[in-house]
């Protein structure tokens, strides 16, 4: 089943999210260079905006293109649960939207004033939570299934529910770069993730579910 | 085996569809479902098919009651609706691998139903409308269950391939299995076997709760 | 105890409500505009001024009910769409959505007036205090709950997905305010009312806001009666021009 889908979205997007990221990025660097106010804290903030603004550019397709095939007819009448091709279709979502861009963080915030060290840190804490933030994105894309320009719509939905995990990243990434490690929040935000990985894949299948009805 | 729906009845969005139908399909037969656009036909095929719940009435297969039973359903039910359920950029091998793969069984190629030799290496985007609808098609072959449900399965076919598909229900039919057909035409004449279910649209409505 | 339940599900029959909401909408006019009139000359007039911060301090009669309505209008909301789901009653959906509209109005007023009351108080119209902030939260998920009415056409399916928006909007509102709140403290001062009387602010403002919050929850209920009668009337209106073109 995984190799079926990892070929099929392997068609699309990679390259997509993460010159998005790239070039928000370099947009918002420039901007800011113009009032002459960049500094590491606006920096991490445009990386964490980047980054959910860009695991939120695909989603639309991750199940439109199946419902219009009806390829997602044939997943709901296959032995497989719609939760488990709902949980290998966000992880795939992931590896091709949010972990390139990860591998790329330490590239882009060493010449802007961030150390390898620190970067490090902070992509492993992206590592631990943006998963969460793909699950999540599925509901969106379930919620406009069927829905001409659902893209808004999505954004509306799901930009305010990332709020939880985009406030302690934030937040545990400007304490790295500090040099303070705040063990609690890692954990709290390690375990918003699972929580949004273990319940996502449901909620999201109850939805689906309504378009047949 | 036989398959029996008893004053069956579908609500979609509030509106009753259809009401009281009821029928009655032994190993071996066809039923065709046949009313003008509109009735149903694809409702009543979709509801077979385990997507929508059933409203009232019962459907049993072998005098055991499947209503809404969905893991029986996929055991023995297979469907295939409007759309061919094709990746535009996969080819016409990658998609058969796909299916099998979620269906764990293998497309015979060696009796080839429908004809795909000459296309295995084409892409889905560069084939006709009819090539697709074969592809479409071939997923009877590698998945074999014993109740087929097709949705207008002779669209874009031509009289060639018309035939083929003939022939794979008569031998799903010499098999004991039963099709269910949504279609114009009955295009497995002169034979009296053949069921034929006209869906009416329902007399009396039922009311709505805002009136 | 059967006999109540049957009773209180009648309400959900759309025809029944309409009848009820007929005659109980006028007592209800009265009353909002009796208890809010009466709540807020005594508020705004015959109250003493703080020490600390002047007559501004009056604002707090709209200011609280508004904030304390905001909030509450949601968790209704919730409700009305968990009754919808289990139950499939139609006035509960509609109940759900036309409070949506009342519960932004009400989140942005108690933002307007807070801002008003902060800029002589904390010298700031806006700050990102913890409570602030979870204003801002629910003001984001009320749009998003209202931009899903907005985009789709009124029908069962869509009541389904805007129920499930409020609830999965409900979980993740809840998870931000706690994160919010995780890192720190702010500037608002603790809750105007709560059960145990030691907090409580004076007793010269604890009535007439005691009345004053009486008479906004009214107003959200007229509010809402009318808003529901109209949905269901245009949904009546809907179906009939349906049935009249076939």
């Amino acid at each position: 089943m995984k190799y079926e889908l990892l070929f099929a979205l392997a068609n699309k997007g990679i390259l997509l999210s993460t010159s998005f990221f790239i070039i928000l990025i370099l947009i918002v660097g420039i901007g800011f260079s113009q009032i002459g106010e960049s500094s590491e804290k606006t920096l991490l903030a445009i990386i964490w905006i980047a980054i959910s603004l860009s695991s939120l550019l695909s989603i639309k397709t991750m199940f439109q293109e199946d419902f219009d095939d009806g390829t997602l007819d044939l997943y709901i009448l296959s032995n497989t649960s719609i939760e488990t091709i709902i949980f290998i279709k966000s992880i795939v979502h992931w590896i091709t939207t949010n972990l390139p861009i990860i591998i790329l963080i330490p590239l882009i915030s060493f010449p802007l004033g961030i150390t390898i060290y620190h970067s490090i840190l902070i992509c492993f804490v992206m590592l631990l939570s943006t998963p969460a933030l793909s699950f999540i994105s599925t509901i969106g894309a379930a919620l406009t299934l069927g829905e001409k320009g659902g893209n808004l719509l999505i954004s509306i939905f799901i930009l305010p529910t990332f709020l939880p995990i985009i406030i302690f990243g934030m937040k545990i990434s400007l304490l790295i770069t500090n040099s303070t490690y705040d063990i609690m929040a890692h954990l709290i935000l390690f375990a918003l993730s699972l929580i949004c990985i273990a319940i996502t894949p449901f909620i999201t299948s109850l939805i689906i579910k309504i378009h047949y009805t | 085996m036989n398959l029996i729906g008893s004053s069956l009845s579908c609500k979609r969005d509030g509106k009753l569809i259809f009401s009281d139908l009821s029928f009655k399909i032994k190993s071996g037969d066809v039923c065709f479902i046949k009313g003008p656009n509109g009735s149903g036909k694809s409702t009543l095929l979709r509801l077979l098919a385990g997507f929508i719940k059933v409203w009232t009435g019962k459907v049993s297969l072998n005098n055991e009651d499947i209503t809404n039973r969905n893991d029986i359903i996929y055991n023995n039910f297979f469907y295939i609706g409007h759309s061919n359920s094709l990746k535009n950029y996969l080819t016409v091998k990658q998609q058969i691998d796909f299916w099998e793969g979620i269906s764990e069984k293998k497309y015979n190629f060696e009796s080839d139903s429908f004809n795909l030799k000459k296309i295995l290496n084409r892409r889905i985007y560069e084939c006709s409308e009819g090539q697709k609808r074969r592809v479409g098609l071939s997923r009877l072959s590698i998945d074999d269950k014993k109740v087929l449900l097709l949705d207008e399965p002779t669209t874009s076919l031509d009289i060639e391939n018309v035939s083929r598909l003939k022939n794979y229900l008569k031998d799903h039919q010499k098999k004991g299995g039963i099709a269910i057909v949504a279609s114009h035409e009955t295009f497995i004449s002169s034979n009296n076997q053949d069921i034929i279910l006209t869906l009416n649209p329902p007399k009396n409505r039922e009311r709505d709760p805002f009136l | 105890m059967i006999k109540f339940r049957k009773n209180i599900w009648e309400f959900a029959n759309p025809n029944n409500f309409l009848s009820i909401a007929n005659k109980i909408i006028p007592f209800f006019l009265i009353l909002t505009i009796i208890t809010l009139s009466l709540g807020l000359v005594w508020g705004l007039f015959f109250t003493p001024e703080d020490y600390r911060q002047g007559s501004s301090v009056k604002i707090i009669f709209i200011h609280v009910p508004t904030a304390f309505l905001a909030i509450n209008i949601y968790f209704m909301m919730l409700l009305a769409s968990i009754i919808w789901l289990i139950r499939r009653h139609h006035v509960s959906l509609i109940a759900a959505k036309s409070a949506a509209l009342i519960g932004l109005i009400m989140t942005l007023s108690a933002m307007l007036t807070g801002a008003i009351w902060g800029k002589p108080i904390w010298g700031t119209y806006w700050a990102w205090d913890p409570r602030l902030t979870s204003f801002a939260i629910l003001l984001m998920f009320y749009l998003g709950y209202l931009s899903i009415w907005q985009t789709m056409k009124f029908s069962d399916k869509i009541g389904d997905l805007s129920s499930w928006l409020c609830i999965v909007g409900s979980i993740f509102a809840l998870l931000s305010r706690y994160a919010v709140f995780f890192w720190n403290q702010g500037l608002h001062q603790g809750p105007s009312l709560s059960l145990d009387k030691e907090e409580n602010i004076d007793n010269a403002f604890y009535f007439p806001l005691i009345i004053c919050i009486i008479g906004f929850v009214l107003l959200f209920l007229t509010l809402l009666l009318i808003r529901i009668k109209t949905e269901i009337q245009k949904r009546k209106i809907n179906i009939l021009l349906n049935a009249r073109d076939g």
